[in-house]
């Protein structure tokens, strides 16, 4: 079959040595980034874009793309282990993975977290290699609309996000929407809720908010315990590997996150942040083990994390295919071709095919040697959480100082995540999730630029999202989830997966 | 404890800022202050110059990126930097754009920076989907006449806004303004078929043109761009004199002695010259400026600064 003899020639191009050194320097160096909170792989590829100048085309992208995926991998790390959750799609990691750490199961956690993202990473590499073509034509037929009503079933699906009372999800998800609302309004240009500060009209960077209120707020939180409570927190460690019984719970919820990873990240406009949040939902509805959702279930890691992969690697069909960046790090990517006189589009797999399926096969080859790098790296890490709490702490802080500074080299933003920091404890103290309201911080401004994209292209026309099939169906899902929260007939079946204890 | 910090943070700055002469600047490595984050094209810019200076001054130069505020933010913090030539900002089309269009700066453009040099320029294209039935710059005015036509850029008061905005008020038609957050989304949505048409840079539509998913009527420049010489302009092609490309040029804080003004003149001037840079330029899809000299530049950012403020006025888009 054409399609081996295509993964055969991608293998040999891949399995290269050069290029084998390159794709471990790009995982190695990824998996160091997203280890450190904040610090991301936009920054890091586009430092290291003018190096790539002298590498053959195939070999500067194999690294670049091993220093994504490589990120992806190594966020959910911290997110574990220290609740800090580094980038969007770690947060959710943060929810069941922090909590099984405490109870002396880091280690499985993070092997449950490499395992599913390798399994994620295999699945999307051959997605890749089989459907590219058809998938990247799916991508364009979500318009503003489309994207408007997909944000908006995000948005009501975040409500399953939290555990405790309804009341209080509610909110948080409206202060979410709020603090989304701070910045520049696309349409008019006009600086909303900036106080005339310049480093707040492009609105609150989300990694301040995260490192605020999950990384400061957990800190507070933690110091406020003596110090005997403190030692309670994490029990001993147990077991670094998964047994059997574990192995065979999280092999549906993978496949399940890796197929929603899939589809969230081929679209183009913002779909991967949705990919772990929702893979997240989805579990916590359907699981066995819902009722242990947010105590530390191992289903609520693997689905998200596979999820997470699925989408970032997802989003080079569109770029590899069509020539679109579905993110900052494939424009970047798109930039590293050009440079290198190379015009991404349907050409490049007939006209390159040693480039392209070198690149499919080295993703595979990444997440192969991101597994065998991380698996034994488990031991050392899970040390970590055992690390004295008055030696942990400093350090948790100076890091989430250095992460959002290095976003946009930005000492207002540390301010900024001290005052998140406050609030974060104040969550904690009211017992509010912030996960609901990270979501929709994430997703509001994204659902008014849409909406209003929309309306703007339609004349005003409201009936646009009817009209159209994708975002009827998608607004429809969104009616049927609404009405099975709200209906009396369901509350009680509602309460168990809300309500915990 | 911080007073005495402040005070030797003081001394330290006061040091550095000794008048350094020209013959043995660069003394340490230099910081060139960019305003957008990177992976775009200011930092594409600011990267591949930066490198090419760093190599010719025997010190490395090191990019800052300070995004934020259509690039406000970036400027805001070089114009407070000492000015002995070590600290360099880079500025395009976007920064002249807001002179006029923030009701309030905190620094000030022609006051707070000398130029340096204009560095070089992309151009923007009139680029329409692929099934609206127009195939020239003439054909498109007709059709924006009969029928409401919308049109992408990639944000309000961004310089392809603006291109749009001198082309309607020169052709004389009216059309609809879909705004997006850059200008990946609104090229998805053209080659979608979401909106009739766009005013994007070159290189963000190039590759969708050349698979046919979108159409490219005319580039903005005055001349025909070197890195797509069969693309006409609008200038042969409609409207006579149309321009609104978008320009880089590298400037210091005004206080910087002339004599280092004029030796990085030299430099970028050099390397703007070399093929090296040339080439590189030419990948990202830009045109690297001819020579010019630092009196030449700041008439240049003057009259461009003059031209965006009538059409702001003219538009009555103001950012608060």
């Amino acid at each position: 079959m054409e399609i081996f003899a295509n993964l055969w020639l991608g293998l040999q191009t891949a399995a290269s040595f050069s290029n084998l050194f390159y794709c471990l320097i790009g995982v190695v160096l990824g998996t160091a980034i997203g280890v450190l909170p904040g610090l991301g792989p936009v920054a890091t590829i586009a430092m290291l874009l003018p190096i790539t100048f002298g590498l053959q085309p195939v070999t500067a992208l194999i690294m670049l793309s091993g220093i994504f995926y490589g990120a992806q991998y190594g966020g959910s790390t911290t997110a574990i282990l220290v609740n800090l959750p580094g980038e969007t799609s770690s947060v959710v990691t943060c929810i069941d993975g922090y909590q099984l750490a405490k109870q002396g199961r880091a280690g499985k956690a993070l092997a449950t977290a490499a395992i599913s993202s390798f399994f994620a990473g295999t699945a999307v590499t051959l997605l890749i290699a089989l459907f590219s073509p058809p998938l990247a034509g799916m991508a364009l037929k979500f318009g503003p609309a489309e994207y408007f009503s997909l944000m908006m079933l995000g948005l009501v699906a975040s409500v399953v996000l939290a555990r405790g009372s309804l009341p209080n999800a509610l909110g948080m998800i409206v202060l979410g929407l709020l603090l989304g609302i701070v910045g520049t309004d696309v349409n008019s240009g006009v600086a909303r809720f900036s106080f005339g500060a310049s480093e707040l009209a492009d609105g609150i960077s989300f990694v301040v908010v995260a490192m605020g209120v999950f990384g400061l707020g957990e800190v507070v939180g933690n110091l406020e315990q003596g110090s005997k409570e403190r030692s309670l927190l994490v029990k001993k460690v147990t077991g670094l590997m998964l047994t059997k019984e574990e192995f065979k719970s999280i092999i549906a919820p993978m496949l399940r996150g890796t197929l929603l990873g899939s589809i969230l990240g081929i679209l183009p406009g913002g779909g991967s942040s949705l990919s772990s949040f929702s893979a997240y939902a989805l579990e916590k509805k359907i699981s066995k083990n819902s009722v242990n959702f947010g105590k530390g279930a191992i289903e609520g890691v693997a689905a998200p994390e596979a999820a997470n992969n699925a989408g970032a690697q997802a989003s080079f069909i569109p770029m590899l295919t069509l020539g679109i960046p579905s993110n900052a790090v494939m424009a970047l990517m798109i930039g590293a071709m050009m440079i290198q006189g190379i015009q991404p589009g349907p050409q490049v797999i007939t006209e390159q095919p040693a480039l392209f399926w070198g690149l499919v096969a080295s993703m595979w080859i990444g997440n192969l040697l991101l597994v065998i790098l991380n698996l034994p790296l488990i031991g050392l890490w899970v040390k970590m959480v055992s690390v004295p709490y008055h030696l942990l702490f400093p350090a948790v802080v100076v890091f989430c100082g250095i992460g959002v500074f290095s976003v946009s080299n930005s000492s207002f933003d540390v301010y900024l995540m001290v005052v998140f920091g406050l609030l974060g404890y104040i969550f904690r103290k009211l017992d509010c999730e912030p996960a609901p309201m990270m979501l929709s911080f994430i997703l509001g401004p994204m659902i008014e630029e849409f909406l209003r994209r929309a309306l703007l292209i339609a004349d005003g026309d409201p009936m646009v999202f009817l009209t159209r099939p994708i975002s009827a169906s998608l607004l429809g899902i969104c009616a049927v989830v609404i009405i099975i929260v709200t209906l009396p007939g369901l509350r009680k079946k509602r309460e168990e997966v809300f309500v915990e204890d | 404890m911080i007073r005495i910090s402040r005070i030797l943070l003081t001394l330290v700055l006061a040091i550095s800022a000794l008048p350094v002469c020209a013959q043995n600047f660069p003394t340490k490595p230099m910081r060139l202050i960019v305003g957008f984050p990177p992976g775009g094209g200011s930092d594409a810019f600011a990267r591949t110059l930066g490198q090419r200076l760093g190599d010719q001054l025997g010190q490395q130069v090191v990019v800052d990126n300070r995004p934020g505020a259509n690039g406000n933010v970036g400027a805001e913090v070089a114009a407070k930097l000492p000015a002995d030539g070590h600290n360099l900002l880079l500025i395009s089309t976007s920064q002249a754009i807001n002179v006029s269009l923030y009701a309030k700066l905190n620094y000030d453009l022609l006051k707070d920076f000398t130029p340096v040099a204009i560095i070089g320029a992309v151009p923007n294209t009139v680029v329409v989907k692929a099934d609206l039935p127009v195939k020239n710059v003439k054909e498109y005015i007709a059709l924006a006449k009969t029928r409401k036509l919308t049109y992408a850029s990639s944000g309000s008061g961004s310089p392809e806004h603006l291109a749009g905005e001198i082309f309607s008020a020169q052709a004389g038609i009216k059309m609809v303004h879909v705004p997006y957050k850059g200008s990946g989304q609104s090229v998805i949505d053209l080659a979608g078929g979401q909106v009739d048409s766009g005013f994007n840079t070159l290189p963000s539509v190039i590759n969708m043109a050349k698979q046919g998913k979108v159409k490219v009527l005319a580039v903005t420049t005055l001349k025909r761009s070197n890195t797509s010489p069969d693309i006409p302009t609008v200038n042969e092609t409609g409207l006579p004199n149309y321009e609104m490309s978008t320009w880089y040029a590298l400037v210091v804080p005004s206080a910087t002695p002339p004599e280092i003004v004029q030796k990085l003149n030299e430099e970028v001037n050099k390397a703007i010259a070399s093929t090296e840079i040339k080439a590189r330029l030419f990948a990202l899809g830009a045109d690297a400026a001819e020579s010019n000299t630092t009196t030449k530049a700041s008439a240049f950012i003057r009259n461009e600064i003059d031209r965006y403020k009538s059409v702001i006025q003219k538009m009555g888009i103001k950012n608060e």
